[in-house]
């Protein structure tokens, strides 16, 4: 059966599903290669200091060894950027679990045995890995990523608080976190003479292959990166990783194959997490409930090694209406791993401590926390006055409100009482910026009648290949299975990364523009004699773009149960509706938001990586100790959103929904915990420790 | 007292364990309190058997988890309820007791009312008849 032409739309299955649950899908880690060889990372087990020396020989005394690099023989490397990436480079130790030496053998436990047998000596030096507001060495960053400014201000603050009826002061705190995907870290690295190909575990080959280039002085166009399947990423594989460049290394020095993994309690020291921040939200509003003042103040960590600054209060830059908005930042430089991206870096924190600060406001008003949003809704933005290009905040609200039937809720908090449960509901709102990458994609008509696209996009588990499918069935006005998608190839060309919820919003312009024009040039009613191809690039589109505000928004609602006796949350109910551009495919885009909402649950009950201070690491480095939700912490969970046509974006108004689902969720438990039990929640995560004290 | 995991020798293994029959744990309770909904370690739980008769508490067996290196008879508590009355107030008294000599650290202090709460919660609802 035909389904031209509205495949976008269509909740279409997963191209590639047979061959995931198959097996038949071979991940970064699982190709096979003749004469491969394993290295394993050997960390340090300081947090400061400096490698006296590193005693290769032994490790080479053991079986199957082949190869020690360390800062004395490692490949000296280009700067690229990411100092992270500057791998045994010398002998500094800036964090405790950076690599000092990677072992290689023939097997890979041979290889871990001997790495984790390596005998280093080091000049340890004191460290410094504790995150507080009041730490010294606080400072203001240069700007926050990815290219926001530190701090913003407008109107005055300060007047503007002291002349309020109702204000609300209060401190914050979100924990480390992170991110875990399923599939560990994996590259293999092969070289060809100059050339080298890796097989790598990446949300973008692209960004990867330029920086394997500039690191090892090559051409881009010697660097091959092959991305075909990826088992989630959250932003831990938004850059090229450490685990790349070791491979590419080691299969340089040693003439052969070499993969290199991380174990998942590697994961917990080299591959980024979501920065601890401690916010202070100031509102002040008048007795209806009218912002006069948002000041948010965000402090965060970073490592000594690169500068990480999370824009965790740009989202009081967007949110609401206020006749003075002041957001700012301050960073410190630890002797801690570098944070990086995880799902909604800056609004997933951000969100936290505003949206529960709103609700704070909305009871110290006695205003319902809804008509609060209603009351301070912006006709444009708030700070800099640009046009949004769409914006649905209340059109989310409402929709939410009906679905999930707020109307009527008693606003009183710690009255309803169930057994030995409290019961409360809550809601925040929920935003993320939707931007669009300049990206390449190649549409050819093949003589059999059939389609290829070729773009070096990722998937991730989002779907991408399939929702790739479905524009390019529609933009060709053919049938679904007549077209195949090669992504995740850096032989492609240039495309952006699946990040920053700007994969689809990138790639889908790409193949769109592709796809018109090989359509153009093809022959009215006659199938090509031989394959005729056209690439598109959207660079320049995307560059002519009008400086526009450009973000999704959304509701999160939930229902939580607190047990009297033991303070354990229970949460069997939530739900989002979401104004996020135009959805290519339901059933991955249900399966997407409801993913980010699940983090975001995961984020508010559970998700805490405890820093050391004695030893300088995440102490519960593993999946036993550190707590992502498990089945049976999620209810029942909705994800709807509303029609939404957006055509200031790109050609098919898609904004992105890989980040949205997280914002705001764990705010809506957070508020529902206070409506449940009547105290308020401004630490994460909602730990029985912290319900009881 | 002397707290130590294990009496056993070197070498020496365990080959099974034997529990007497009790006839009071006919009425038995066991609750666990953790941090996420399952697969997790228990941050507290609570063993209790508990038989009344004639208004008052002729058998009482309580253990706690989690709270020290070696699952916790709590002796006081069976001390104080045994030949009393079976009241919430009871039970909660008898946590107290229990719980009075024990030394929390920085970071586990909330234990202290998590199992008064749960000591309680789970021997109320034995006297009331119901499990849990």
């Amino acid at each position: 059966m035909r389904t031209v032409p509205t495949a976008i739309g269509a909740p279409v299955s997963r191209v590639e599903g047979a061959a995931k649950v198959t097996g038949a899908a071979r991940y970064s880690g699982e190709i096979p290669l003749e004469h491969m060889a394993y290295g394993w990372a050997a960390q340090a087990s300081i947090a400061r200091g400096q490698i006296d020396s590193v005693d290769a020989a032994a490790a080479l005394a053991m079986p199957g060894v082949i190869g020690v690099l360390t800062f004395e023989n490692a490949p000296r490397l280009t700067a690229a950027g990411d100092g992270e990436l500057l791998v045994l480079q010398d002998n500094r130790v800036r964090y405790r679990g950076q690599v000092v030496a990677l072992v290689v053998a023939g097997t890979l436990e041979q290889a871990r045995a001997a790495a984790e047998a390596l005998p280093v000596s080091y000049a340890a030096e004191p460290h410094d890995v504790i995150l507080r507001a009041d730490h010294p060495g606080m400072y203001a960053p240069g700007h926050v990523n990815p290219n926001y400014v530190t701090d913003t201000a407008t109107g005055d603050v300060e007047a503007a608080l002291a002349a309020a009826s109702v204000l609300v002061d209060e401190t914050y705190s979100t924990p480390a976190e992170h991110n875990n995907p399923m599939e560990p870290h994996a590259a293999i690295a092969r070289w060809d003479d100059d050339s080298l190909t890796v097989w790598d575990s990446n949300q973008g080959p692209t960004l990867v292959q330029q920086t394997l280039a500039r690191l090892f002085g090559l051409p881009a166009s010697a660097v091959r990166v092959i991305t075909e399947h990826v088992g989630g990423g959250f932003g831990a594989k938004g850059t090229a990783r450490p685990h790349t460049v070791l491979a590419a290394m080691a299969a340089r020095m040693l003439g052969r194959p070499v993969r290199v993994t991380f174990s998942r309690q590697q994961q917990f020291s080299l591959v980024g997490y979501r920065t601890p921040t401690i916010q202070q939200v100031r509102l002040g509003a008048d007795a209806d409930g009218r912002l006069l003042a948002l000041d948010h103040l965000a402090y965060s960590q970073t490592s000594t090694v690169v500068e990480f600054a999370e824009q965790t209060a740009v989202i009081s830059r967007v949110m609401y209406a206020s006749s003075s908005l002041r957001a700012r930042h301050r960073l410190v430089a630890l002797d801690v791993p570098t944070p990086r991206w995880m799902r909604a870096p800056g609004e997933a924190p951000g969100s936290f401590a505003l949206e529960c600060a709103m609700d704070e406001l909305a009871d110290a008003c006695g205003i319902d926390p809804i008509e609060l949003r209603v009351r301070n809704e912006p006709a444009v933005e708030p700070e800099g006055g640009r046009a949004f290009s769409s914006r649905h905040l209340l059109d989310c609200l409402a929709e939410g409100a009906r679905r999930f039937g707020w109307a009527g809720r008693d606003p009183r908090p710690g009255v309803r009482r169930d057994g030995r449960w409290l019961a409360g509901t809550g809601v925040a709102a929920s935003t993320y910026p939707a931007r669009s990458m300049g990206s390449t994609a190649t549409a050819s008509a093949l003589p059999d009648g059939s389609y290829e696209i070729a773009i070096a996009a990722a998937d991730i588990g989002q779907g991408a290949r399939t929702a790739i499918s479905q524009v390019a069935a529609d933009e060709l006005g053919a049938d679904i299975t007549q077209v195949s998608v090669r992504i995740g190839d850096s032989d492609y060309g240039p495309a952006m990364i699946a990040g920053g919820s700007m994969g689809m919003a990138s790639w889908s312009w790409a193949v769109a523009a592709a796809c018109r024009q090989l359509r153009a040039q093809l022959p009215a009613s006659v199938q090509p004699t031989e394959t005729i191809s056209v690439r598109a690039d959207t660079t320049p589109d995307v560059a002519a773009l009008p400086d526009l505000l450009r973000h999704s928004f959304g509701a999160q609602f939930a229902e939580v149960r607190v047990d009297v006796d033991t303070g354990e949350i229970r949460v069997p109910r939530m739900l989002g509706v979401f104004a996020a551009g135009r959805i290519l495919n339901p059933k991955m885009a249900r399966s997407q938001l409801i993913g980010g909402m699940i983090m975001g649950l995961s984020m508010a009950l559970h998700e805490e990586s405890i820093m050391d201070a004695q030893f300088g690491d995440y102490l519960n480095h593993d999946l036993a100790s550190y707590h992502i939700a498990a089945h049976a912490d999620v209810g029942a969970i909705e994800a709807h959103w509303i029609e939404e046509s957006d055509r200031q974006l790109n050609p098919l108004g898609v904004k992105g929904i890989g980040e949205i689902g997280i914002v705001g969720a764990a705010a809506a438990i957070a508020n529902a915990v206070w409506h449940a039990t009547g105290r308020r929640q401004r630490h994460l995560p909602l730990l029985p420790a912290r319900i009881l004290s | 007292m002397r707290i130590v995991e294990t009496t056993l020798a070197p070498g020496a293994l365990i080959t099974g364990v034997e529990l007497p029959p009790l006839a009071a744990a006919a009425n038995s309770g066991y609750r666990k309190a953790r941090e996420r909904a399952s697969y997790a370690f228990a941050i507290g739980s609570v063993a209790a058997v508990l038989e009344v008769s004639g208004g008052v508490i002729t058998t009482v067996r309580l253990g706690l988890g989690a709270v020290a290196p070696v699952p916790w008879r709590a002796h006081h508590a069976e001390a104080a309820l045994l030949g009393g009355p079976a009241t919430e107030e009871a039970f909660a008294a008898a946590a107290a007791a229990e719980l009075a000599a024990a030394q929390p650290l920085r970071d586990n202090g909330y234990k202290v009312p998590l199992l008064t709460n749960m000591i309680t919660r789970v021997l109320a609802g034995l006297a009331a008849g119901i499990s849990r």
